[in-house]
């Protein structure tokens, strides 16, 4: 753990943004996303990325691109998946379809904003009852990376990488 | 008025060489039942997702025209996807029979709204008795012979 400017906690920063998506644009071919601040310094830096109302829809047009032959990669926050978790077994958990799923797992630490800490409470317990595997990238940094997207596409299904406060700059 | 099924005929001859995302419901079960084409994927869950996937698609292939064939509850569904349109080669049709037919023929609200790139296609009510469409291994893989042939190869 680390503290930030305000001296609050946050976890070890794993890597920058910009050595993040560099690394994420060797795995995958197309991006989508529901704007989430953990990923602010992400997304300007991805070559080209899809903005979705929802997660639902996200998932939707991600899964859309998948049948047209591409790689991809979702960036959202965790509360979204309260919003696609039907899209994602409707889709691509019933087709048997790779999908890296990058989670920012807000709500875990203590100062974070109470609307956020139920979601911080059950993000990995409901993505394992979804029988969803989980990756932790505060554990395994790049190499976590690497292998989630590894898993996604060469046994066809969804991976869901984890990602905590700090872990990338905002 | 005429029946669902002659109307998803009509629009599998309209766009001859599309690849087709039919709704869940009784929309993919008639279109898989009566009407089976590998260029079809036929969604058996999803409620609300079938414009979302045709933007996915269409969007990451811009020379293949894709139909998007939703019911008008699914449509109502996944109103926020609205937003995504339009997309060039991505034609959208909701079959509209004002019902949630599939769950017992509950009344369907009226569209806030109807863009021009949305074609609402009026049909009767009324169900041809189909089965579940195929198993979701046996859509894929009807899909990617195409797809394989036609796109993705």
């Amino acid at each position: 753990m680390r503290l930030d400017e305000k001296g609050r906690d946050l976890f070890d920063l794993k890597m920058s943004s910009a050595e993040f998506t560099k690394d994420i644009e060797s795995q995958c071919n197309w991006f989508g996303c529901v704007p989430d601040s953990v990923f602010k310094q992400v997304l300007p830096k991805l070559k080209h990325w899809h903005l979705a109302p929802r997660e639902n829809h996200l998932i939707g047009m991600a899964f859309g691109a998948k049948l047209a032959g591409q790689k991809p990669a979702v960036l959202i926050q965790n509360s979204g998946i309260g919003l696609c978790l039907d899209a994602l077994l409707g889709t691509f958990c019933l087709y048997n379809q790779g999908l890296l799923l990058v989670i920012s797992n807000r709500g875990v630490l203590q100062w974070e904003e109470i609307q956020h800490q139920d979601w911080g409470d059950i993000t990995e317990p409901l993505l394992s009852v979804s029988k969803i595997k989980i990756i932790s990238f505060d554990e395994e940094g790049i190499d976590g990376l690497n292998r989630a997207a590894k898993m996604a596409f060469e046994n066809n299904e969804v991976v869901a990488l984890t990602i905590q406060r700090g872990n990338l700059d905002e | 008025m005429s029946k669902r099924i002659d109307k998803i005929a009509e629009l599998l001859q309209a766009h001859p060489k599309a690849f087709f995302i039919f709704s869940n419901g009784l929309t993919s079960r008639e279109a898989s039942y009566f009407h089976r084409e590998d260029r079809c994927f036929y969604l058996l869950h999803g409620m609300g997702e079938a414009l979302s996937i045709g933007v996915g698609f269409a969007k990451a292939q811009p020379d293949t025209e894709v139909v998007v064939v939703d019911g008008d509850g699914n449509a109502l569904m996944g109103l926020a996807s609205w937003s995504l349109m339009p997309v060039k080669n991505l034609y959208y049709y909701i079959l509209a029979n004002g019902v949630h037919e599939t769950t017992g023929g509950q009344k369907v609200p009226s569209f806030p709204f109807v863009p021009d790139w949305c074609n609402i296609v009026e049909t009767s009510i009324g169900q041809e008795g189909t089965p579940n469409p195929p198993g979701p291994s046996e859509i894929m893989t009807s899909c990617q012979k195409w797809l394989t042939n036609n796109i993705n190869g």
